[in-house]
């Protein structure tokens, strides 16, 4: 082959192109070095496309062979702003009313110290609950502490488990977390419709409700506040779990299955009724718990004997002590008795 | 070391030692605690009223029947969804097919399987808090009811 009157063979040809290509390439590279220039804008054809699938209002949905709830629809935008919503609004204002609650109980024990019984003890017991209202009283205790502590986790774990224990421990501990909230949920259930059944018609509304409720138990002023064997404000907390009980129950189940064909915003709302439910619920029993314990003499031990202290029952509960201290002298239909240490078994035992 | 290599190694065998301690320690205590020697003649088939027991001890007497409902319900739903999760959860079956009986059978499906866990659990924690609970359970029970109920529930 004659290439301006050289002879040159095909491969020299070849190779004289390659070293032409390669100088072509290089040059530009070194001037690039010296003279920043801007990049070179190629514009994507799909970027238009996906701008215009993320950034619709609506969740538009498109044509597919695959039969499903909203598998027509390519990316939905409303799910990110959940996420973002709960991840910024709900966890932080969740955390916030949680501690102030906390703080308020505690204020409370400061300022107001231990309710002791007045007159101190009796010796004398009267029977309150049978064993097996406190055996499902400490069934809801238990199921429900074991998920407000997985629950809680779950909620604010990403803040405050992940920075202490590091990202693999806390995938473990939430996996753990998530498969017991899931597990342990229903029988939450199943304690809920016990303890409906059990105390509803104890908890219906009765007089003297009104005045306990405007005297604030006893808080407000120094005059007794007459009570039968629940007051108002126990009455409000028992149909408080009522209806947060059953608002995390059906929200939850709604969660716990999300393979029953429930749709993403029926989804969204069940995690949001769950959340506001399980938050108030949590915050609820601090009251109750301190109430419960430290707030008050001699309550705790009607949940753990069954039995009360005779003065603790006239001060806070003085018509059912009138009651029952009435049937118990009546020898009524149910057998009452005093034993040698003096207590007084009274008549609502069923178990 | 990972935590799931943890699992399914070190913390496999730990429990199963556990487990083979805790049937022996049972075992070995059953066995000796022996047996008394039975002085009175039995009227008729001792076998025939054996049987006979063991099948109306699986009904309450009505006499007793409302001091003793929960731990009758509680106790059935205990054994009965921890029978079914033992012997019919798919993971069990397979361990029995692979190292026990050489073959298996029809596995509960996974809502079933979740269904009798919860049973189970719910029997159980209704039984462990009656026997704290309870006077009578309460003084009859030592560490070793508390430690066994735990592990069951564990």
């Amino acid at each position: 082959m004659s290439l301006f009157g050289l002879r040159v063979s095909g491969w020299q040809l070849s190779t004289l192109f390659l070293a032409g290509l390669l100088l072509f390439i290089a040059f530009p590279a070194t001037a690039q070095d010296k003279v920043p220039a801007s990049p070179i804008m190629v514009p994507n054809p799909a970027t238009d496309l996906w701008r215009a699938v993320r950034q619709r209002e609506g969740a538009a949905s498109g044509q597919t062979q695959v039969r499903g709830i909203e598998t027509g629809v390519l990316i939905e935008q409303r799910g990110e702003a959940f996420r973002e919503y709960r991840r910024r609004d709900f966890i932080g204002n969740a955390g916030i009313f949680i501690g102030v609650i906390a703080g308020l109980v505690l204020l409370f024990y400061i300022l107001r110290g231990r309710i002791n019984i007045p007159g101190g003890r009796s010796g004398r017991r009267i029977k309150r609950f049978a064993d097996f209202e406190r055996t499902l009283h400490w069934f809801t205790a238990i199921v429900f502490i074991f998920l407000a502590l997985t629950g809680l986790t779950l909620l604010f774990g990403r803040f405050v488990v992940l920075p202490v224990f590091g990202a693999e421990a806390f995938g473990v501990i939430a996996s753990a977390c998530k498969e017991g909230h899931n597990l342990f949920g229903p029988l939450f259930i199943v304690a809920v419709v016990l303890l409906f059944i059990r105390f509803a018609w104890r908890n219906l509304p009765s007089r003297g409700d009104l005045t306990w409720l405007v005297k604030g138990g006893g808080i407000i002023g120094k005059a007794h506040v007459t009570a039968g064997f629940f007051n108002a404000g126990e009455k409000i907390w028992f149909w408080s779990v009522m209806v947060l009980g059953l608002a995390v129950s059906i929200s939850g189940l709604v969660l716990i299955f999300p393979t029953l064909g429930q749709p993403r915003d029926i989804m969204q709302l069940a995690l949001f009724v769950h959340g506001i439910a399980a938050v108030l619920f949590i915050a609820g029993s601090f009251g109750h718990i301190y109430i419960g314990t430290i707030g008050t003499e001699g309550s705790l031990e009607s949940m753990t004997t069954g039995y009360v202290d005779e003065n603790w029952a006239e001060a806070h509960h003085d018509r059912w002590h009138a009651e029952t201290v009435a049937q118990a002298a009546r020898g009524a239909d149910r057998h009452a008795s005093a034993d040698t240490t003096g207590a007084v078994h009274a008549t609502t035992d069923k178990a | 070391m990972s935590f799931t290599a943890f699992v399914d190694g070190p913390f496999w065998y730990f429990s199963a030692t556990v487990f083979v301690i805790g049937v022996l320690w049972r075992l070995v205590g059953m066995l000796n605690m022996g047996s008394k020697t039975d002085f009175s003649t039995p009227r008729s088939s001792g076998s025939a009223a054996a049987l006979s027991i063991n099948i109306t001890r699986f009904f309450p007497r009505a006499d007793f029947w409302s001091r003793i409902r929960l731990q009758v319900v509680a106790g059935y739903l205990f054994h009965v969804g921890l029978f079914a999760l033992l012997f019919f959860a798919a993971p069990h079956i397979e361990f029995y097919r692979e190292y026990v009986t050489g073959f298996g059978w029809v596995a509960l499906p996974e809502w079933a399987f979740i269904l009798v866990s919860e049973i189970a659990f719910l029997g159980l924690m209704l039984l462990i808090l009656h026997r704290m609970l309870n006077l009578v359970t309460r003084a009859i029970s030592d560490r070793g009811d508390y430690i066994g109920s735990i592990l069951i529930f564990s």
